[in-house]
């Protein structure tokens, strides 16, 4: 029972891949005749205009070939003559102020080198220094540790 | 007539000799640096003649000779004095200090002086009246008044002190940073009516300086309000033990400034930016 399944698939799948080109010569055919048609149609229109005009239109379209053509050929040169070699310039340093003190200021503002500023800083400066310096308890003031119990007791 | 010469020039040379050379120091020079060798040689002093003072109690105490309580006798009177002296030292020593504070104001000195002078006056009188006295007995009468003395009073007005040069230290550095504020505001003041830089900021920046000014001062009063209880309380023999609270309010103190002084270079690193 399995074994007739098994040929009956078998079969099938030889008939699908037998019909795969037959499907795709049908698909060429129609467009070839379909581009056939079209071509036939212009053919026929062409053919339909007298003959003195097609000569007009033939030279027309001869000559806006020829111009096309020229234009294209001299875009091209024009490009490569006026070609500009880039410009390397060299990469953009942000300003400062060097100041006194040896301190970088990266974009300073006109106070970074007003007298009346740096005389400040440099009056916290003395005064972070002296603030680091300060013992508040003074150890070596401490007390003396001193003997009270005097005594000869035997 | 030769030896008349002779001792003519050397007459003069002694003068002389004693008008230049012999300068005593005088009162202007002595300072803290002055008055703290001092304590320090007493001190190193006291310390060596201690150490003696042991040898020769343990030698009177084994043997009990007429020779060894001499020696006793001998080595306890020089220690005694030396301690005396040492306390003098000690408080004059303090006093220079607490004069050549900088934070303290004339009155706090005044204030201070008064309970250090008649402590320093105490012990160079117990010192003068040490060498009249004779016997070992005597000597632990007397080290054993000058100990209530030193228990009751002298310690209290050491740690006093103490407390009072720290917070002078902090006063002196907090009335600096309050100069160098008044002239940073005034600066910003300046730069506020040029109208090129937005210095609205820094207001904020003032409103917390100021609390932390606040803030410091009232740790400067809690450290006296301490020291101030212990004198008081009876906790009276944890004398230490109140210093050290009191000094641990100073060092918030001392703290808080260094946070203002962090804050005003903040101020001033932005004023130099764009």
């Amino acid at each position: 029972m399995n074994g007739n399944n098994i040929n009956q698939q078998t079969n099938n799948q030889q008939i699908v891949k037998d019909n795969i080109p037959l499907a795709s010569q049908t698909v060429k055919s129609k467009v070839i005749n379909g581009l056939r048609s079209v071509v036939n149609k212009l053919k026929d229109a062409w053919l339909k205009i007298p003959e003195r005009l097609r000569k007009i239109l033939r030279i027309v379209g001869i000559v806006f070939a020829v111009l096309l053509l020229l234009i294209i050929i001299l875009s091209t040169v024009l490009k490569l003559k006026n070609k500009v070699p880039v410009e390397i310039k060299p990469t953009p340093v942000a300003s400062f102020e060097p100041l006194p003190s040896g301190e970088v200021i990266i974009n300073p503002s006109r106070y970074a080198t007003d007298s009346g500023v740096l005389k400040i800083e440099e009056d916290l400066r003395n005064l972070e220094k002296e603030l680091d310096n300060l013992q508040v308890n003074e150890t070596n003031l401490l007390p003396p540790r001193l003997d009270f119990d005097i005594n000869f007791d035997k | 007539m030769y030896n008349v010469k002779m001792h003519i020039i050397l007459v003069i040379a002694f003068c002389l000799g004693v008008a230049f050379s012999g300068r005593s120091v005088k009162a202007e020079d002595f300072d803290y640096q002055t008055a703290y060798k001092d304590y320090q040689y007493n001190y190193n002093l006291y310390n060596k003649l201690h150490d003696e003072y042991q040898l020769a109690r343990a030698s009177y105490m084994q043997y009990g000779t007429l020779l060894s309580e001499e020696e006793a006798k001998k080595v306890t009177l020089a220690m005694l004095q030396a301690r005396d002296g040492t306390i003098t030292t000690y408080l004059t020593a303090l006093r220079m200090r607490i004069k050549e504070n900088r934070g303290l104001g004339d009155s706090e000195k005044e204030s201070l002086f008064r309970r250090i002078d008649p402590e320093a006056s105490y012990f160079e009188e117990h010192k003068g009246k040490l060498a009249s006295v004779g016997s070992l007995e005597d000597f632990v009468e007397d080290s054993d008044e000058a100990k209530e003395r030193f228990s009751d009073s002298t310690e209290f007005v050491f740690y006093t002190s103490l407390t009072n040069i720290a917070i002078g230290n902090t006063a002196y550095e907090r009335k600096q940073i309050e100069e160098v504020i008044a002239n940073l505001k005034s600066k910003i003041s300046d730069i506020k009516l040029a109208g090129d830089k937005d210095v609205s900021v820094f207001d904020r920046f003032f409103v917390e300086i100021d609390n932390k000014l606040q803030r410091s001062r009232e740790k400067e009063d809690s450290a006296k309000d301490i020291i101030g209880k212990s004198e008081e309380s009876y906790r009276k023999d944890d004398k230490v033990g109140y210093y050290n609270d009191a000094v641990g309010s100073v060092q918030g103190s001392y703290l808080y400034l260094k946070e203002i002084v962090s804050y005003l270079k903040e101020i001033i690193r932005i004023i130099k930016i764009k």
